[in-house]
């Protein structure tokens, strides 16, 4: 049995930077322990702002952010980091090491785990992001999808419950993508809730279970994935547009085809559903 | 119609490196096409656009055979400056084109006509025509750090604009922002290949955008080109560019599975409304 505990739970969140701007906007927010949420809105709409006062980089300015059922501004965000893993946007941010292998162990090492159990995590974090094989490259010689998987398991060698991927799509080609769909699933299957932040909405329909669409430092909607990528008049004023083959559904929605399909596959099935439930009326 | 850009046998390999990113690609853009090129990581995209202005291998080294010539230039006898009138190339990170030390949106275009020795009062005109095109007038007092990753983009074409090229070569020009700025940047390339007849050679891996705007469409895969298409054969590649890590359109993917039930014949759709009518002829209807 799965626990529904919620693993962030978000009450009232307002942050205002130094210079006066309001990022966030009194935000109630509530995820369940083992989901994939995608966060998705327009760059400004305070997507990464909310995220770092999940590992709390930032603290609320107003409000509270419970996560794992602690205040995290009763923590550091050193002490954050072993329960939520945050990997950024652009690599270069995140990688320093010498090599894949010190890039991964880097995190381990600090934790205080010992010789054995580290090089355990290092080998099974890289073998998770498909990189076991460039164990001893240098971070530069790899492309920067590669680079981007890197980052991943440098921050899965902690065994971070919580996982806040920002943006881990952009840069990848076809193959990295599916790569990172593999990963997300098997996330899953451990255990992990991950918050995957991203402008791929192709990605966000296929392997997001939630997805919360923000605006303009709030929360215009939240719900299944299914339900807030098919809302085309929620979806509208943040010009996120839905998947391609949810467009085509949406279309076809007055000819007996569901408007809320979200992969190709689904697509499929329902057509062929459709001819064989056709073919059985004549 | 005349060839803007020849690529002849090129070969390049990094100094650094022992493989040869590009192995052997001959390539003709003509002008006022819209040419477009994909493929996976590492096929060479990117070494192929830094070789159409002549950074590689002017400035960026290695070992270079075959030849490239733009507008009728040969890059490696034309100094990368003045290869800038004639291409323009912008790169995928908005940031990064920044020349850093300009204070204003006016003064970021003005660089690279400083740089050629433009007069003055000619500067002026092509910078409130760069700026006009590219949907930032308006703009011009304004800090280039402040601007959104959609407008650095633009504030690039049109730095690259103001130079008058006869080609301009966006590299993966989309792929870091987010939908607006996508939406905003690709609206300004149109407008501009439309308006000035421009040649323009996008390289691009979503999928969408090319087909959408592409009309000739060229795969790259390790260093040479393994194949060039219509939109409508592109489209029909759906499960050889999956083969190659190249994301094809959920459209086409679609057709592709629905061909294999002995759902679908012919051509697959290249847009949403090719998709919805072709579903409804050949399965609801």
């Amino acid at each position: 049995m799965s626990d529904v505990k919620p693993s962030i739970s978000i009450e009232r969140l307002t942050h205002r930077y130094p210079n006066g701007h309001e990022a966030l906007r009194a935000i109630d927010l509530e995820i369940l322990h083992e989901k994939i949420v995608a966060l998705i809105g327009k760059n400004g709409a305070g997507k990464t702002t909310l995220a770092k006062h999940i590992n709390g980089l930032l603290k609320p300015t107003l409000g509270s952010v419970k996560v794992m059922g602690v205040d995290t501004s009763t923590k550091t965000a050193s002490e954050m980091a072993k329960d939520v893993g945050y990997v950024f946007q652009n690599p270069e941010d995140q990688l320093f090491e010498a090599s894949a292998h010190d890039e991964v162990a880097f995190g381990p090492r600090n934790l205080g785990m010992d010789r054995e159990e580290t090089e355990s995590e290092v080998n099974h974090a890289l073998s998770m992001v498909g990189l076991l094989p460039m164990i001893s490259e240098h971070p530069y010689n790899l492309t920067y999808g590669q680079r981007k998987m890197l980052c991943i398991a440098a921050v899965l060698a902690m065994r971070p419950k919580i996982l806040i991927l920002d943006e881990p799509n952009a840069g990848q080609d076809y193959s990295g993508l599916q790569l990172l769909g593999t990963l997300l699933r098997e996330l899953d299957r451990e255990h992990k809730t991950i918050l995957l932040i991203s402008h791929d909405m192709d990605f966000v329909g296929e392997f997001s279970d939630e997805t919360v669409l923000m605006h303009d430092g709030e929360i215009v909607a939240h719900g299944s994935t299914r339900s807030v990528l098919s809302d085309l008049s929620k979806l509208k004023s943040t010009a996120v547009r839905p998947p391609q083959v949810t467009r085509v559904a949406i279309q076809l929605s007055d000819d007996r085809v569901r408007h809320d399909i979200m992969t190709v596959r689904e697509m499929v099935e329902t057509l062929t559903h459709n001819v064989s439930g056709t073919a059985r009326m004549r | 119609m005349s060839a803007e850009v020849v690529v002849s046998d090129l070969a390049f390999r990094y100094i650094s490196r022992t493989d040869w990113a590009l192995d052997g690609v001959r390539l003709t853009a003509h002008e006022g096409e819209f040419l477009g090129i994909t493929g996976p990581s590492g096929a060479g995209k990117t070494t192929l656009c830094l070789s159409l202005n002549g950074l590689v291998p002017n400035v960026i080294e290695g070992t270079m055979r075959g030849s490239v010539a733009v507008g009728g230039l040969d890059t490696r006898k034309t100094d990368v400056s003045r290869m800038s009138s004639v291409i323009g190339v912008v790169f995928q990170d908005p940031r990064s084109q920044l020349t850093g030390s300009a204070m204003t949106v006016e003064e970021e275009v003005a660089f690279g006509l400083q740089n050629l020795g433009v007069p003055r009062h000619v500067m002026i005109d092509r910078i409130r025509e760069a700026l006009d095109a590219v949907g930032l007038a308006g703009f011009e007092a304004r800090s280039p750090f402040e601007l959104s990753g959609g407008e650095q983009q633009r504030l690039s074409l049109a730095t690259v604009l103001a130079m008058h090229p006869r080609v301009i070569v966006l590299d993966e020009p989309t792929e870091m922002l987010d939908p607006e700025g996508q939406v905003e940047v690709m609206r300004a390339v149109r407008r501009i290949h439309e308006k000035h007849n421009m040649t323009t050679i996008l390289v691009s891996n979503q999928a969408e955008v090319i087909v959408e705007h592409a009309n000739r469409i060229i795969i790259l895969h390790r260093g040479r080109i393994i194949s060039e298409n219509t939109r409508q054969e592109y489209s029909k590649k759906a499960k050889f560019l999956e083969t190659l890590g190249v994301r094809p359109t959920q459209i086409s993917q679609l057709a592709s599975m629905l061909e294999e039930q002995g759902l679908w014949r012919g051509d697959y759709p290249i847009n949403e409304t090719d998709a919805v009518e072709m579903i409804r002829k050949f399965i609801l209807g």
